[in-house]
């Protein structure tokens, strides 16, 4: 700080030649403590239960929405997505049920033919 | 003789703002503040009684708005704050009373400090008092805390709300005026 002040600041020093009165601050203190007036302090509102858990609550309510609605958005797209797998499964289904009752069919022709086969040897066993 | 407690601003705090220990924590913001307060105060009415009577308002005004401190602040430069405005209101007051003109200097404190029984300066002390006298409010202001008190520019700057540069520009203004006063008054 001596930098900033003068030379006329540094010949004088930073006694500015007041005083006070013999055991001034003691004494000021004690009178002074005497004479202040009572002071109510307004008492800080505790915070309820709920104020303090409010902003948990809503946050918990923000993350479940956000999930409902996920949900709902893949529930769509499932349901879009078995409407075609059972599509599919049926086609399949019927394609094998086809294939089922034609093997059917042929077993039965198969059998019918061998069991005309069979009579008309006994019949006729020259016609073999 | 009972053993001081050491002063631990941020417990002071806590405890100003409990109804049950408030009065005697406000008692030690008494005991550890009254004596750089009452210095600063001084050097701006001059005159001791004035000074007393000041710093007793500043103390009254800080415990009746203790409710409003809420620790944002270092209690020492609120109390700074409110002990500057008392010292202007007061001056102002004086000024009134005195029939002088609020945009006049506050030359007419030191007019009597002669006189003054608490005062024992030389005639060099005396002069550079009157040379304080004659600066504006503000660079009356600055140049006593930064040359009585020593205070660093940046707590100047929180208790003043005036930037860093501008309070050293008006440091720097200030000295060259007492300066200037020291030459025309040889």
């Amino acid at each position: 700080m001596k930098k900033e002040d003068s030379k006329i600041l540094e010949k004088l020093g930073k006694d500015a030649g007041f005083k006070v009165p013999d055991n001034y601050f003691n004494d000021f203190n004690s009178k002074l403590m005497e004479s202040l007036p009572e002071v109510k302090l307004t008492e800080e509102e505790k915070p309820t239960l709920w104020v303090k858990v409010r902003p948990f609550i809503y946050m918990a309510a923000m993350f479940v929405g956000v999930w409902l609605m996920m949900n709902i958005f893949s529930i769509g797209n499932n349901a879009t997505s078995n409407q075609r797998e059972a599509k599919n499964k049926t086609s399949i289904t019927h394609k094998d049920n086809n294939s089922k009752e034609v093997n059917d069919y042929n077993n039965t022709i198969m059998t019918y033919e061998d069991s005309v086969n069979t009579n008309l040897e006994k019949v006729n066993p020259i016609a073999k | 003789m009972a053993a001081r407690l050491k002063y631990d601003e941020a417990d002071i705090i806590d405890q100003l703002h409990q109804q049950s220990t408030c009065r005697s924590a406000f008692g030690r913001v008494i005991e550890h503040y009254s004596e750089q307060l009452y210095w600063h105060i001084r050097r701006m009415v001059i005159d001791h009684d004035d000074a007393n009577d000041v710093l007793q308002n500043t103390f009254i005004k800080a415990w009746t708005n203790i409710d409003n401190f809420r620790g944002d602040a270092k209690l020492s430069t609120w109390l700074y704050k409110i002990a500057i405005n008392e010292s202007i209101t007061f001056i102002n007051k004086k000024k009134v009373q005195n029939n002088i003109s609020l945009d006049d200097d506050d030359s007419f404190l030191v007019n009597s400090l002669e006189a003054d029984r608490y005062f024992d300066g030389d005639e060099a002390q005396l002069k550079l008092q009157k040379a304080i006298a004659t600066l504006p409010e503000k660079q009356r202001l600055v140049f006593n805390m930064r040359y009585y008190d020593e205070m660093k520019y940046e707590e100047m700057s929180e208790i003043l709300g005036t930037s860093v540069g501008a309070l050293k520009a008006s440091y720097h203004h200030a000295l060259k005026k007492i300066e200037t006063f020291f030459e025309n008054n040889d």
